[in-house]
């Protein structure tokens, strides 16, 4: 079983790529299933559907959506084998940008929106600094000189990283990303994150409304940086 | 090209820009790659059938026109020329490069890119000053960020309103962000083969930013809708329905319309800069009108 996690920023263009993608795997041959993970509300699932391939939706909820990928991704793959697939594709919800629900054996593809500007790729963090492929989106709204500034500053970001020029509406760029899936190695044993997820041991965490520090314990961290530990 | 239409336009250039232009060549000219052929072999129009030209070969030196009305694939067309298409487009067509598919890293790497494309968008969305943005486009294609002030000076040959370096690029105008975007394509990007989208709703000299980027030995495609533009064209692809449907050669009768055209443009923009000044029209143009006539 292959894995592939596809993160980015919530309208980046993940699901009209991996569409794409998904069409040129079942044209050679291969079985993918996809898992979607959102928050609130999905319905990338019936887009997915349509292409015949088996698709789930895991809503969080109130919860961080990575962190509960990250802990189902076991489960994501009994499920999937189950269904006959011989790659598991997961497209994640792509919100806070502070982590980055990537496991070191999965093909990690962080989805990009050029139309975001030069700066985005040093704000985007561990969802493109340690994704094996950057898929820039939206190429056809700038201009050449853009994209391919644009590139330079991804390279700055993450310089190891492969970069595929997609088109979510044209399907440009799909043909690279299935031929990248496909030679991806399978993945076995135990998996660990490229990169630890956030630090979320406050009040905030167990539900507290109120605003202002008064109110808040644990790690807490000031706007100049400074740290410091409240409570028992 | 014809011996008619180069002499016209060497005629129409303004010194300082000629100057500029062989200084751009003598220091940035790409030496290293420099292909003879850029083949377009059919695929199929939006239904599915083939193209009626199966293939068409453009060479080195060669401006060719793309015409048609709108939704008919120009830009398709374009966009298969720029990423080297090889069957995997909506279009199914293949680019091949002196006759031979084109290595993978040619599609992709901006260092080994053999292709510049000046498309329609007339704004830049980056949020960077003039002179970052250049000296990091530079970058990106491997050369020296100090060609930056080159590509601005050269730009300023193009438009009617000065660019700053220090100008944010999401400030200018259409006008301003299409000179630089063209001067940028003549001076950093400098790739062996030009593809342009529809120069004449960039509010330039449309004429002269075509001779600039045309270069020498580069082949040029270029979109248009323009009499002008398609006239300087030695040969013009025509498009309907997404497929290519013929090509035409530019002959003798087309050429003499083209110098009528070519007076009129003179005239036009006479008279644009007489009423950007604030003269009257009557007072500057009547030399101009009987030159038409006659």
């Amino acid at each position: 079983m292959k894995m592939i996690v596809a993160a980015g920023t919530p309208g980046s263009g993940k699901t009209s790529v991996l569409m794409h993608a998904v069409k040129d795997l079942l044209r050679a041959g291969h079985h993918p299933a996809l898992v979607k993970i959102d928050c609130m509300w999905t319905e990338d699932d019936v887009r997915f559907k349509r292409l015949g391939v088996p698709v789930a939706v895991g809503l969080s909820r109130d919860m961080c959506p990575d962190h509960y990928a990250i802990y189902n991704f076991e489960e994501m793959l009994g499920w999937a084998k189950d269904q006959g697939a011989d790659i598991l594709l997961n497209e994640t919800a792509g919100l806070c940008l502070r982590c980055a629900p990537y496991p070191d054996r999965a093909l990690a593809i962080c989805v990009i929106d050029v139309t975001t500007g030069p700066n985005s790729p040093l704000k985007v963090g561990p969802l493109l600094t340690t994704a094996d492929a950057a898929v820039m989106t939206k190429g056809d709204l700038v201009s050449q000189a853009e994209r391919e500034v644009f590139r330079e500053r991804i390279l700055e970001a993450n310089p190891g990283c492969r970069i595929i020029e997609a088109n979510g509406l044209s399907g440009k760029g799909s043909a690279e990303l299935a031929e990248l899936i496909a030679g991806w190695p399978d993945v076995s044993g135990e998996m660990v994150l490229r990169h630890n997820p956030p630090l979320a041991i406050c009040t905030l965490c167990t539900g507290e409304l109120r605003v202002s520090k008064e109110h808040h314990r644990g790690v807490l961290r000031h706007l100049d940086g400074f740290m410091e530990y409240t409570g028992e | 090209m014809s011996q008619a239409v180069s002499q016209i336009i060497e005629e129409n250039t303004t010194q300082i820009s000629v100057q500029i232009i062989e200084q751009i060549k003598d220091q940035t000219m790409n030496q290293n790659i420099r292909p003879l052929t850029l083949t377009i072999q059919g695929g199929v129009d939006k239904d599915g059938h083939p193209d009626a030209v199966s293939s068409i070969e453009i060479a080195r030196g060669e401006i060719i026109g793309i015409v048609g009305p709108t939704g008919s694939g120009k830009s398709t067309l374009i966009a298969d020329i720029e990423q080297f298409a090889w069957g995997d487009t909506p279009s199914g067509r293949r680019i091949l490069i002196n006759g031979l598919p084109p290595a993978p890293e040619l599609r992709s790497d901006p260092r080994k890119k053999l292709v510049a494309q000046l498309s329609q968008n007339m704004h830049f969305l980056a949020d960077m000053s003039v002179g970052d943005f250049l000296r990091m486009h530079a970058k990106s294609r491997g050369k020296d960020p100090d060609l930056a002030e080159r590509v601005i000076t050269l730009a300023n040959t193009l438009t009617g309103e000065p660019v700053n370096p220090a100008f944010q690029l999401t400030i200018l105008s259409g006008g301003q962000s299409r000179a630089l975007m063209a001067a940028d394509i003549a001076v950093i990007s400098d790739s062996p083969i030009v593809l342009i989208d529809e120069i004449e709703n960039a509010g330039i000299k449309k004429q002269e930013a075509l001779r600039l980027l045309s270069g020498e030995g580069k082949i040029v495609v270029v979109v248009t809708h323009d009499p002008m533009l398609a006239l300087m064209a030695s040969r013009r692809i025509v498009m309907k329905n997404g497929s290519m449907t013929k090509v035409i050669s530019t002959n003798e009768s087309e050429q003499k319309v083209f110098k009528d055209i070519e007076r009129v443009d003179s005239w036009l923009a006479a008279l644009r800069e007489t009423i950007r000044q604030g003269d009257v029209v009557g007072d500057t143009a009547s030399g101009a009108t009987g030159e038409v006539a006659a």
